[in-house]
């Protein structure tokens, strides 16, 4: 039982490599773990290659291409939550190489980006990996693991901006119910910026982070009648 | 122009809150038998094997009358206990007491049975106590009412120790300065110790890196680019001086750069302080990532390995790793 790792100076290095066109193979780190099923990380890598194939082909449109790619991604990431450790899960080495074996897929999904917002995007920062692609996704499976009725709700600005970036958001029963009422009402990026504003000044008198989802729901459509949409 | 001071600073639009404002002084947290007092530090292992303690040292007595004094009762009252992780961008509740129909108890944990969030050794998690209202009352001006309104909060962090260190500074008084037979102007002293290098488990062990303690208190009060470059200047300083030091003794050895990177890398040794250093720096100081070269640079030229790697540390890192240990 056992993942491979790759220390940041390996990434950084198989980075310059791959961004100046030479093949390059860094030298990873075999991670004995008891509690990491074998070969997960290596499904998980192959899962996300075949996602990104099969969608860079076209046949989609640019923007249902990304949002495919974050769903295959998420349900890949549902999995292999279930067949590694916490240690493994929270190890950079991990997410590391991963990023390393997937760049393509990653540089995909964010064309265009420097060089610098490209590791930021792989997670190549120890501190930010909750901005990074798997870092974003494995915070929103986590929130919406158990609502399957948000399974294709995905939007980048809606989880980043409104959710992920936010202390209230922390609470998955309240990110639920923001984002079931968005769905809901289909509402406009700009209410929805004035709705997590208005929650967000509850939060700084009142801890929104134990409320449980009934609760929750009375405080989003508390925010909703703030911003007065009927 | 004269510059503005800014600090933010959350308004509170109630009255007679502020004499909860000590209430939950008295709960303690222990990590790993250590007390936090509000920022602790732990290496990856220590959190797979993390045994938290919280005691709950509550005057309820006073609570009350507190509560009493602005229309509460203790049946208002709840006392939360939650847990933040960074990465999971999760919060887990571990406790909710009410308090007048709920006794406290203190809580002893070990790794094996806590949540995910607590073995968040890639940015630490934090924990949270706080007193709230924990009914709806009817709403009134500069009252407290609404249900989750806090009343006291403590919090601590436990957040990861860099992986990054290449050696862990120490702060050098007058007396150590005597002590070691040095000036008392001296400021920056790496001391080798007796214990053989090739022998010890960590740099540290056989080689000790003194920083002067005021140059030290400098730092920590002034915020200015010119303390910046003092840092900065000063791990590069101690930095050199422990390469200076490791460079002797590789040159002190009879085996050759290639002779001894097989020994390394043959792992005959180990958790050798060398085989750390190396499998960290090689890819540093060789571009070929190539652990002979690495061993001849530091063993030849020490000043242009300590280059290398100057860009490599975290030294900011280490200064205040080091200023947090000069504190506790």
């Amino acid at each position: 039982m056992s993942y491979k790792s790759l220390s940041l100076i390996n990434a950084e290095n198989f980075l310059d490599n791959h961004l100046a066109g030479v093949d390059f193979t860094p030298e990873a780190v075999d991670i004995i773990d008891a509690n990491t099923a074998e070969g997960a990380q290596t499904e998980f890598i192959s899962a996300i290659k075949s996602s990104h194939k099969r969608l860079s082909k076209g046949l989609f449109g640019k923007t249902d291409r990304f949002e495919q790619f974050e769903k295959d991604v998420t349900t890949a990431l549902g999995l292999l939550k279930l067949k590694i450790s916490p240690s493994a899960l929270f190890d950079h080495s991990f997410w590391l190489f991963v990023a390393c074996e997937t760049i393509d897929a990653i540089n995909w999904r964010y064309p265009g980006t420097s060089a610098k917002d490209l590791r930021g995007n792989a997670g190549f920062k120890r501190a930010a990996f909750a901005e990074s692609l798997y870092g974003r996704l494995l915070i929103r499976h986590g929130i919406v693991e158990s609502a399957t009725d948000l399974a294709d709700f995905f939007g980048q600005d809606f989880w980043r901006s409104h959710i992920f970036r936010t202390n209230w958001g922390r609470n998955s029963d309240i990110a639920l119910a923001f984002a079931r009422e968005v769905l809901k009402r289909d509402v406009k990026v700009k209410d929805q910026r004035e709705i997590a504003k208005a929650i967000k000044r509850r939060n700084s008198n009142i801890l929104l982070e134990t409320f449980d989802y009934e609760d929750a729901v009375s405080v989003v459509s508390e925010a909703v009648a703030e911003v007065g949409l009927r | 122009m004269s510059k503005v001071k800014t600090a933010n600073r959350v308004i509170r639009p109630y009255l007679g809150i502020e004499s909860f404002d000590n209430s939950l002084d008295g709960i303690q947290l222990k990590v790993n038998g250590e007390l936090n007092t509000g920022k602790q530090y732990l290496n990856s292992s220590q959190f797979e094997d993390l045994r938290l303690s919280i005691e709950f040292r509550l005057g309820l007595a006073s609570l009350e009358r507190d509560a009493n004094e602005i229309g509460l009762t203790l049946n208002d009252l709840r006392l939360q206990l939650v847990a933040h992780s960074k990465t999971l961008s999760r919060v887990h509740i571990i406790r909710d007491w009410n308090l007048q129909t709920e006794d406290l108890e203190d809580l002893e944990f070990h790794a094996s049975d806590l949540p995910e969030v607590f073995l968040d050794g890639r940015s630490g998690f934090e924990l949270r106590c706080a007193l709230i209202l924990g009914n709806q009352l009817s709403a009134a001006p500069l009252k407290v009412y609404e249900k989750g309104t806090w009343l006291a909060i403590v919090g601590w962090q436990v957040l990861p120790d860099q992986e990054v260190a290449l050696f862990s500074p120490k702060p050098m008084d007058l007396s150590i300065k005597r002590s070691l037979g040095l000036d008392s102007k001296a400021l920056v002293y790496v001391e080798s110790k007796s214990e053989n290098i090739w022998a010890a488990a960590e740099i540290d062990d056989a080689i000790t890196v003194w920083i002067d303690e005021d140059t030290l208190n400098q730092i920590l009060m002034s915020r200015g680019s010119t303390s910046r470059s003092t840092e900065l200047l000063l791990a590069r300083l101690a930095l050199e001086s422990l390469i200076g030091q490791i460079s002797k003794a590789l040159r002190a050895e009879s085996r050759s750069p290639e002779q001894l990177a097989q020994m390394l890398e043959s792992k005959e040794l180990d958790s050798n302080a060398f085989t750390t250093f190396f499998e960290r720096n090689k890819g540093t100081l060789s571009e070929t990532n190539d652990l002979a070269e690495a061993i001849e640079l530091i063993k030849d030229s020490p000043a242009r390995a300590a280059s290398k790697l100057e860009s490599q540390v975290d030294i900011r890192g280490d200064i205040k790793r080091l200023i947090k240990e000069a504190d506790g």
